[in-house]
Order: structure tokens, then sequence, then C-alpha cells
């Protein structure tokens, strides 16, 4: 009898990568549907136009690389899935779509496409669409009218803008809780962002050690330094809860191809992204910033890789020489 | 903290049923056995003519090198011709095949007093009988030498198999745990050391016997449950430790108390596509075809393990031969390796790394030919454990990526094949 050879091990756990994709997008679905309460049927229409273009665009990458179309790896459609979340839910169909466009054209397929992109694919189309159209980004319409024709919509101040404007603002936490405000279709319900945030976590498809120093961060620095003159507990709220910090923070910051894989690294990028991200949003043009931030930050997660590896290396090296366990 | 510092897996436990049964032993006396000239890749001269008597202790090769061990038989039986045999762990071996017969002689020889060997007599006795440590693969005379040059304070014996299916370990403990703590003992005699500890991992009903059998509650020690085991080469007193296998510490000791040969081993025959898993004593030389007759396949294997499912080397055919440092040999159905992806980042490769590495990181030097960069990532810790392929869910070989590059001292790769654009 003969018998096939292999490398070992020869015991592999039945995990597979496009889980941690499922995962994101069942995720973002609870988020969708809650959009949906407010507005109507379209954040779902947006959402559906942001993942299947990403997808056919991915496949045409593909195409280019010589390659066979990876629709079922599911990065595509977790990218389209996030940019349609940080959509208006009046944005024109088209935008998802241009969004999505330049993502795969321009940050994940020039790299070499899934799994090889230096960039966050989503954060890129954002952030060329916050360049390109912002007034029409940051136009968001006021919660419970269903929008029919979204040139006649009513539109309703986001908190992005009245923070950026330092006016008094009105809201109570229950309202932000679950998102009774103007805001972009997947972030503005808190408490279900944050019960996804539980569920990714516990599916181990995101880091702690990434999202927690963020967030701390993020915190701190509203602390630190408040935009609304009332008291610092309300200058936290509003800016976790404006524009889509919170969402960035569990979906774009935490990607596990951008960001390191090692636990220290991870908190250094966690806590720069939560000081960039800031810094973006007080000093920036635009009341919100953060997919440059990531983008920045980005360029920088292989050095947190290896420099806080060597850091911890040598110390449990050093550590272990002196206990005399290592030669 | 414990997030942090728990490394490596729990792997299922797969022991039963091979674990509860009593070990079959299969005698030499109808067998054709395959013995090797040499284990060590040095050309030897087959020193029998055909249709020689062979008997226990007589050398069957002539080594061509200086300061090889010499071949001894472990048999009764009659020379029948040279064979080419290809081994999972030893590579290309020249054997000669030996048609086994009942052992003439009937009685025991007699036991040596243990109280009065001498450290001298434990290393002749180990070199006489060719024991073979089955943890490394090593001469257990050469292991024992060196380590009396280099000053050792501790010696244990390894039996903590937590890969999930072998239990030869604990069959060998279960049937003369005694001798074990003999050998311990000598062996300790020969390096002028403590007799440490038995190394297992069994639940406290198995463990507890075997401490009341020789009457050392510490004397066995539970290793963490968590694979790979770490392996010190001190302990946190700043010990050095030496380790030798179960099965190679039960030689010894019947090797300097009664002259026996290292003659054969207990083997863990299990797997998916096998019928009624066993531990057998074999004689070395046996083929694997004879361990699953007598258990069985219930279906057509895919791949013969030497070894257990994370570290074993999978065996071309079912002639492999069992030999010393093969302890379990599995047949599996199931096609393991999943597809292969590219890295999707989720970091799970250095979570369980127990070496502290970072395995993909390694492997993106490899693919990308950034050689220079490899040594400051410290490939060459990795002891070749294979948690992070198990959990990648990429599929990718990042632990054959990571031996290879410690094996080639991160020197410069010079696998150029004939098609590569350059
Ligand atoms: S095989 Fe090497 S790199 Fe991989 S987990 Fe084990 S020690 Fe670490
Ligand atoms: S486990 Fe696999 S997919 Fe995950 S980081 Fe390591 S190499 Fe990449």
């Amino acid at each position: 009898m003969r018998f096939k050879r292999g490398k070992p091990p020869y015991l592999r756990k039945r995990d597979k990568a496009v889980y941690m994709r499922l995962d994101v997008l069942i995720a973002l679905a609870p988020l969708v549907a809650f959009s949906c309460i407010y507005y109507g049927m379209r954040p779902l229409y947006v959402m559906l136009h942001g993942i299947i273009s990403a997808m056919l665009f991915d496949g045409i990458g593909n195409l280019f690389l010589r390659r066979p179309p990876g629709w079922a790896d599911g990065t595509a459609a977790v990218t389209g899935g996030i940019i349609a979340a940080v959509m208006s839910p009046a944005a024109p169909y088209w935008m998802p779509i241009a969004a999505a466009a330049f993502a795969i054209f321009a940050i994940k397929i020039p790299f070499g496409g899934a799994g090889r992109n230096i960039f966050n694919p989503a954060a890129g189309g954002l952030a060329f669409i916050t360049l390109c159209f912002d007034g029409r980004m940051f136009t968001y319409p006021a919660p419970n009218t269903p929008i029919g024709d979204i040139t006649q919509i009513v539109t309703g101040e986001s908190l992005g803008s009245l923070l950026r404007s330092g006016a008094a603002t009105s809201f109570k936490p229950a309202d932000l809780l679950i998102g009774d405000f103007p805001g972009p279709i997947g972030t503005v319900a808190i408490a279900i962002l944050l019960a996804c945030a539980v569920y990714l976590l516990f599916r181990r498809s995101i880091s702690v050690f990434t999202l927690l120093p963020f967030l701390a961060v993020c915190t701190g620095y509203a602390v630190l330094f408040p935009r609304v003159g009332t008291g610092w507990e309300n200058s936290v709220m509003l800016e976790l809860c404006s524009g889509y910090l919170l969402f960035a923070g569990i979906f774009i910051v935490t990607d596990p191809v951008t960001s390191p894989k090692f636990w220290l690294g991870r908190i250094f990028y966690g806590a720069a992204g939560g000081i960039l991200v800031m810094l973006m949003r007080t000093a920036g043009r635009f009341e919100e910033g953060c997919c440059f931030a990531i983008l920045i930050l980005n360029t920088f997660a292989p050095a947190f890789d290896r420099l806080s590896w060597k850091a911890i290396y040598r110390t449990r090296t050093y550590w272990q020489r002196l206990k005399g366990v290592r030669k | 903290m414990a997030l942090l510092t728990r490394k490596g897996l729990v792997l299922p436990s797969r022991i039963e049923p091979a674990v509860s049964q009593p070990v079959v032993i299969l005698p030499a006396d109808t067998l054709r056995v395959y013995l090797p000239l040499s284990y060590t890749g040095s050309r030897a001269r087959c020193l029998l003519s055909t249709n020689e008597v062979v008997y226990p202790g007589k050398q069957i090769a002539e080594s061509a090198d200086d300061g090889q061990p010499v071949m001894r038989a472990h048999v009764f039986g009659v020379f029948a011709g040279l064979r080419d045999a290809s081994h999972p762990l030893y590579g290309q071996l020249e054997c000669a095949a030996i048609d086994c017969m009942p052992s003439p002689v009937s009685e025991s020889p007699a036991a040596k007093n243990f109280d009065k060997l001498r450290p001298a007599d434990v290393l002749e006795a180990a070199e006489a009988a060719g024991i073979i440590d089955e943890l490394d693969g090593h001469y257990l005379y050469r292991k024992l030498e060196e380590y009396r040059e280099n000053y050792c304070d501790l010696v244990i014996a390894d039996g903590a198999e937590n890969q999930g299916y072998a239990s030869s370990a604990w069959a060998v403990m279960n049937e003369s745990v005694e001798q074990i703590w003999m050998g311990v003992q000598l062996a300790a005699l020969a390096l002028r050391a403590t007799a440490g500890q038995i190394n297992v991992r069994l639940k406290r009903n198995r463990r507890r016997p075997l401490a009341r059998r020789i009457n050392n509650e510490k004397a066995i020690f539970q290793v963490r449950r968590r694979y790979p085991a770490v392996k010190l080469e001190k302990n946190p007193w700043g010990r050095r430790i030496c380790r030798i296998g179960v099965q190679a510490c039960l030689a010894l000791y019947r090797a300097a108390v009664y002259g026996e040969m290292h003659g054969s081993c207990v083997v863990t025959v299990s797997g998916d596509a096998v019928k009624s898993p066993r531990n057998i004593r074999a004689p070395f030389g046996t083929t694997a075809e004879k361990l699953l007759e007598i258990c069985g396949l219930k279906a057509d294997p895919v791949r013969l393990l030497s070894g257990d499912v994370m570290t074993g080397r999978a065996a071309e055919s079912d002639r492999m031969l069992i030999l010393p440092g093969v302890t379990c040999l599995l047949a599996l159905t199931e096609e393991a390796v999943p597809a292969h992806g590219v890295c999707c980042g989720c970091g799970r490769c250095v979570g369980v790394c127990h070496a502290g590495l970072l395995p993909f990181e390694i492997v993106r030097r490899v693919e990308n030919m950034q050689y220079e960069q490899l040594a400051s990532l410290r490939p060459d810790t990795c002891d070749g454990c294979g948690c992070c392929s198990h959990v990648c869910p990429a599929g990718r070989e990042l632990s054959d990526q990571v031996s290879s590059a410690r094996d080639t001292n991160s020197r410069i790769y010079s696998s150029w094949e004939e098609e590569d654009e350059i």
C-alpha cells in the first residue's frame, strides 16, 4: 500500500479565514436593519449597492492579476459593507459604488489583492469620497422620516458638525444609545454597535488589544481636550458617539490584515490610532477624518509589530538568562 | 496576564481505546525482520553471509567510519539477504533481512545486583545493548557521556505524550514502572546526578497507582495539559536537566541488570482508519504492515504517520520499519491539510507560538526573499511543534517554512529551479 506525503502537523483546526469575514457581515446586518427602522428601505439598498459592486470590482481586479475571482473569500463584501455603512442614508447609489471602485482598484488590487494590501481598502474608499464629495458625504437626513426622493430630504445637523461649531447639544444618552439622531447608516445605534463588538470579540474576529486602547485613548483625549463646554462626561459621550469613531474602532482599525498581529504591537497601534483620529477631528478640515488617520496608521503596522516584538523578546530572553532557564 | 502567557494548544485526547487495552506482545519467532546496518547514514559493510545463523549480540555490520557504534542483532534467526528501505525518520537505510526462529535458550540470564552497579557498568551496558533514546533518536550511551562531560543535575524520564493519540509511554509505565524508575536511577548514577522524576500527562486515577507502585508520590510528575509541554534546558532553579524517554530507561535497566539487547518497543497503533487501536510491543525491524494487520483496518488509509499527529512524519508505504524512535503509528483517512490561502492577519500563529516568535513574519520574509532580515526574527529557536500551522485559518504551512528557515540558518537559499526567472 502506498500513502500520500504531506507536511506536518496532520491535525489542523477546522477554522477558515472566510468565517472571520462572515462574522463581520453578520455584525453589519443588525446595524442596517436598525437604520431601516428610521429611514425606510433605502439604507438596505445603499448597503447592497456597496457590497455587490465591491464584489464585482474585486472579480474584475482579480482577472487583471490573472487569478480566479475571489468572491468566496468575502474580503470584497466586507469592504463594500463597511463603506456603505458609513454612507449617509440619503447618499445617492453611485456613492458607495464609486468608493468601492476606488477601494478595490486603487487600494487593494495594486498591492496584490486580498491579504496582501497594506492599506485598509474601506478606509481608502472613504477617504476618496470624503475628499471629493464631502458635501454629500456629510449630509444626513433627520431620523424617523422614510426617505423617498433624496432631493427632498429633511436634513438634520449631525453630532460631528455640532461639535465642530462648538454649539450646545441637547441629546440625551438614551437617544444616542438607540441611534435617534442624524448620522451614517451603520454608526448611530451605539447599543447595537457595542453588541456587535462583543460578538466579534467573542468570535475572535477582532482583537481586544486593538479595540480597547483605541477607545481608551479617544476617551482620554475627549476628557483632556473637550470641544463642548458642558463638562467632560458630555464631551466623552459626544466624541465617542459622533461621526463613525466607534464604528471605525470596531470594524476598520481592527481589520486583521492591516493591523499588527503581536499583542503589544496591537496595543500601541490602537493607542496611536486613537491619537491620530482625535487629531484629525480637531485639526482636520472635515467633521470626520477617521479614514485619513487609519490610512496613515496602516503604514506603520509592520513597524509596530516588529519593534514591540523585539522589545518583548529581548526582555524575555534577558529574564530567562537571569534565571538560568536559557543558555 | 493569563491570556498573554498561556501559549500552546489544548488538543483533543484520542488515547482511548488503545490506552485501556492490555499491550499485545508480538513475538519475533516467526517474523522476518530487517535490521539496519547503520542508523547514522554512514556506510557500513554487512558481515553476514547467506543462511548464516544470527543470535542476539552478534555483530552484523562493520562501519566504514571510525567511532560508529557496533551494530548487533537482537533476534535469533537466519540471514536472508540485504534490502534497501526508506524510513520517515532515518531516511534511506540498508538493512539485513533476517528470518527469525524461536529462541533455543529458554531460561533468562542471571540478574546482576542492582546496588553493586558502577557508573562505568551502566555506560558499557547502554553501549552493548545499542539503546537508542526514542525522544531524539540518539544513542543513549553517547547522550549520557555528553551530559556527564557537561555536568547535569537532574535526570527525567519523559513519558508526557500530549499530542492526542499516542499512549505507548503510558503502556510501558503500566507494564513496568518500577523498572523504569530504576532505569532513571541508573542513568542518574552514570551522570552523578539526582534521579528527578517521570514526566507524565495522565489523569489522576492513572497517575496515583503508578506513584504507589514505586513508593514515591513526587516521582510521577504531571506536566502541563497544553501542547507542547515546554522542554527547558534547565529548570527554574538553574538545574541542568537530562531528559530520557521512558522506553530507553526501561531498556537501560534491562541491559544493565539482565544484559538484554534493546530489541523491541511499544508502539501505539491508532488513527481513524484502524479498527481496534492497540499498544503493541514489536521487535525492531518489523514492518508496519504486520502491526496494522493485528489491529485491522476499517477503511483505506490515506496517510501513514510514524509519530503522533502534530510532529509525526508521513511514511510512503506500509513496508515502513518499526525502529527505535517510532512510538506511534497512525493510519488516517481524512485529508487534514486545508487549501492554502494568503495570510488573513488573524495573529493566531503568534498567540500559540510557545517560543514567542512571529511565524507569519518569518514566512513573509522567506516569501519576499528578505533573507538578511531572517536572523533577527530568531527562527533558530523554533522547535517545529506545529502549533502555528495547526491554528492558521488560511491553512498556511507555517511550521514547515519556519523550520526550513531555521535549518538553512538564514543563509540565502540556493533552491533556484531550472525554469525560475531571474
Ligand atoms: S512550529 Fe515553531 S514557529 Fe510554529 S508555533 Fe512551534 S515553535 Fe512557534
Ligand atoms: S495564523 Fe495564518 S492567517 Fe493568522 S496571522 Fe498567522 S499566518 Fe496569518
